[in-house]
């Protein structure tokens, strides 16, 4: 839809749509095409996630972090979640393995020590901080 | 490396590590998956808050705060 949004009839492209969960109310189900959306299209569309392959999420609370932590535990993945320490029991409520504290020096040392092979695959949301994502980077292995 | 952060990423991955970069763009399909995750209880929306359209300007302040879990939602009319 390229505008209208607030309008009461909107002309959208069907390939656009879909019918909403019937567990969603209205409030979730809006929240989920950006958050869950997005997250979707870059785990499974773009990274390919397979099963058993390990994933390093910042802002991992977030609104594409909440999603992206729960699609990769659906995709049969390990999801690791770097967020504020408040976060972290949330985290593994979600589905996380592990959490990690971005304002810890050492936090990328504490993902290669937790995972020894590091992570495959890492996906930078848009809530991190600008300097977490070198950080997230380092801690990620080449594949 | 997978982002949707279109400026600053490293502008050269060591290690061989590759990375994209992407626009989300709704699409039928991945609309239909993502049902399908939430009907089956796997992935359970995250809203941290509903708020009428003109506390648009506090929802922005709590998410610039970087503690928002989930979604902040404006709900416009009733």
């Amino acid at each position: 839809m390229a505008g209208g949004g607030f309008a009461e009839l909107a002309l959208a492209s069907a390939d656009r749509l879909a019918p909403m969960p019937g567990r969603a109310s209205f409030a979730e189900a809006a929240g989920l095409v950006i958050g869950g959306g997005t997250a979707y299209q870059g785990l499974a569309d773009r990274g390919r996630l397979q099963p058993g392959e390990t994933v390093l999420i910042t802002a991992a609370a977030g609104g594409v972090g909440s999603a992206a932590v729960q699609i990769a535990a659906a995709l049969g993945a390990r999801p690791l979640g770097v967020a504020s320490p408040g976060n972290h029991d949330y985290l593994r409520g979600l589905g996380a393995s592990a959490a990690f504290d971005y304002h810890a020096a050492d936090w990328v040392r504490q993902v290669r020590a937790a995972v020894p092979a590091a992570s495959t695959c890492c996906w930078t949301a848009p809530g991190a901080r600008p300097a977490t994502r070198p950080s997230a980077l380092s801690a990620t292995a080449a594949g | 490396m997978i982002s949707i952060i279109l400026h600053g990423l490293p502008a050269q991955l060591e290690r061989g590590i590759t990375g994209e970069s992407f626009a989300a763009h709704g699409r039928r399909e991945r609309l239909e998956a993502l049902r399908r995750l939430v009907d089956a209880g796997t992935l359970r929306p995250q809203v941290e808050a509903v708020l009428p359209l003109d506390q648009a300007g506090e929802a922005l302040t709590q998410v610039a705060g970087r503690h928002t879990r989930g979604k902040i939602v404006l709900q416009i009319g009733q």
